[in-house]
């Protein structure tokens, strides 16, 4: 590592970067139904990008906002990192999706949670499942799924609030985080799950608007590699962009990072060649999140 | 002219004086009327005029006969008022500046009168026009205030000179009244609130790098940020209607750009708004004033 250095990296283990989920996935013996190692990114068809990036009200990042051109990505990471402008640090609720192929509404889930802690704060913070979006988007437990029905059925649907019981005494249903054979409860689906979705997505088609997505306070989720993430922070090193994600497996895992809740050990960073692989299959920025009317008065 | 000044030596010897006989002339030969000579110089100093006279000669005594009855001179409060009313006709943004070289002007115009130097009355007007010509340097401002120096010709057309004088004078005081514009004050300010809570209104084209660092910063401030509520200006309820508070927000702005930052007291209305903060350190300062605390 040569010049600037992110204070976050500053002697990180270099294994987090770029990590290979292949063999990651390989080595725990998680494997979609084909038998192909994998953590629960699937890539789609062309017919599902299409479908998923065609949809109405979904806006091209470089069309809504404003894109940095890589120069004016690393002085302004240099500005984040001075300043603490990162999204990890909405960080309340860290999800693990333990042996199930759920990665991708794993990921959307935390870049929901942070969406929602941006809006209305972190002492708002609901805990969201990812299986309650996942299980009617994946053809078993560990199929995987692909991202572009994620953002679909977050802008439609919603996700539920994990069953917790803080969350059972809010609201009328919940749902387990994980668990791909737990019940619904009844009206889940008009009742709960309206009041958590997504507003606005962006899709995200190159390198440098994921880091300006990132600059400019959304999350972008993508997935490379059989597995998906979050990824809520950039860093340096020297003139090499770092993207930093949220890991949805159990922690320690990764790099540790300052969060709302203290820090956490489950950050990894992907380098510009990995976020190119992400951007050329299915980058998406979200934007901003529902205002149900129950947080009218909070 | 040899027989003049042989007779005045003449004249001299014969009366005994043991003083010096000293007869001036003029350009044209002609003997100069008793009276103090003064030189007046007008030198330029950083683009300004500035005049000084000096007496040059003294020529012996003498006595100015009177001339015809003039209309006498008004009292000085109603030649008071009338000066007034006319400055009050000149519309200068640089008022005070102007008035008081004018004032200068006329200052230095009346001195010359007492001090002999100028005796005639016409003489005293006509100096009167051309040093306020020359104080007012710029033609736009010799425009502007033609109202006044003209006013003031008006005015004193009709007088002797002892009136003419007293014009002047009262002239130089009032436009001296005028004070220079106090020096720019700091904005006041803003006034306390019953403000309880935060709306900060982002376009959705717009989160930069800027608010974003604003909205981070205002989360990670936790004593802050359970006042704060950060929603795009097209921000959707459950329905995805228009969400209620951004409705009326934005009816509440009238269309004042966005970002905003807004105040709303504990019923939920808005009492306050402001261009959003470039900091966080500035919005917390803002708030503070505003009378909205953590």
């Amino acid at each position: 590592m040569s010049g600037y250095i992110s204070p976050v990296l500053e002697g990180i283990d270099t294994a987090f970067v770029d990590f290979d989920f292949v063999k990651a996935a390989e080595a725990s013996g998680i494997v979609d139904d084909n038998g192909t190692p994998t953590f629960g990114y699937i890539e789609p068809t062309h017919a599902e990008l299409m479908a998923s990036r065609g949809r109405k009200g979904i806006q091209r990042y470089a069309a809504a906002r404003p894109v940095y051109t890589k120069l004016e990505c690393i002085k302004r990471i240099k500005i984040m990192d001075a300043e603490g402008g990162w999204r990890y640090r909405r960080i309340v609720h860290k999800k693990n999706q333990k042996n199930e192929g759920s990665c991708v509404y794993n990921a959307t889930a935390h870049a929901f949670q942070n969406k929602w802690n941006v809006q209305f704060g972190d002492h708002n913070a609901i805990s969201m499942s990812p299986m309650s979006g996942y299980r009617h988007n994946a053809r078993s437990a560990g199929s995987g799924s692909t991202v572009g029905g994620a953002i679909k059925w977050l802008s439609e649907v919603g996700l539920l609030p994990t069953d917790n019981p803080e969350n059972r005494a809010r609201f009328k249903q919940v749902h387990p985080d994980v668990g791909w054979s737990a019940s619904f409860m009844p009206n889940w689906k008009t009742e709960t799950a309206p009041l958590f979705r997504a507003d606005e997505w962006y899709w995200v088609e190159s390198a440098e608007e994921w880091w300006s997505s990132i600059i400019n306070g959304d999350d972008c989720v993508g997935g490379r590699d059989g597995h998906c993430i979050d990824h809520c922070g950039l860093g340096l090193d020297g003139n090499s962009i770092l993207s930093f994600y949220v890991q949805s497996w159990s922690i320690p895992w990764g790099f540790k990072l300052e969060t709302s809740i203290g820090p956490l050990t489950t950050f990894g960073a992907d380098s510009e060649s990995k976020v190119r692989t992400m951007v050329a299959r299915d980058g998406w920025a979200l934007g901003s999140v529902l205002r149900p009317a129950f947080m009218r008065n909070v | 002219m040899r027989a003049f000044l042989i007779s005045c030596v003449l004249a001299a010897c014969a009366s005994g004086h043991a003083a010096d006989t000293v007869i001036y002339y003029g350009p044209n030969g002609e003997v100069l009327a008793n009276g103090r000579y003064t030189r007046v110089t007008i030198s330029w100093v950083n683009g300004q005029p500035v005049m000084s006279q000096q007496v040059v000669l003294d020529v012996g005594g003498g006595v100015v006969p009177p001339g015809p009855p003039l209309p006498p001179v008004p009292p000085v409060s109603d030649l008071d008022a009338k000066i007034v009313a006319l400055i009050a006709q000149v519309n200068d943004p640089d008022k005070p500046v102007t008035s008081a070289k004018l004032a200068e002007t006329y200052r230095f115009v009346a001195a010359l009168g007492e001090a002999g130097s100028v005796t005639d009355v016409a003489k005293l007007r006509e100096s009167a026009e051309r040093v306020s010509a020359l104080y007012l340097g710029r033609k736009d401002k010799a425009i502007i205030w033609q109202p006044f120096t003209a006013g003031m010709a008006s005015l004193t057309a009709p007088m002797d000179f002892a009136g003419v004088l007293v014009a002047y004078k009262a002239a130089e005081t009032r436009l001296l009244s005028l004070q220079p514009p106090d020096p720019p004050q700091p904005p006041p300010l803003p006034p306390v609130t019953s403000a309880a809570k935060v709306l900060i209104l982002i376009p959705p084209e717009l989160p930069d790098q800027e608010l974003s660092l604003l909205t981070n910063q205002s989360r990670n401030d936790k004593a802050w940020s359970k006042k704060i509520l950060i929603l795009n200006s097209d921000a959707k309820d459950e329905n995805k209607s228009p969400d209620p508070l951004v409705t009326k927000a934005l009816a509440y702005l009238s269309g004042r750009p966005l970002p905003r930052i807004l105040l709303l007291d504990a019923a939920g209305s808005f009492v306050a708004d402001d261009a959003v903060p470039a900091t966080w350190e500035a919005a917390k300062a803002y708030l503070t004033q505003k009378g909205v605390s953590p």
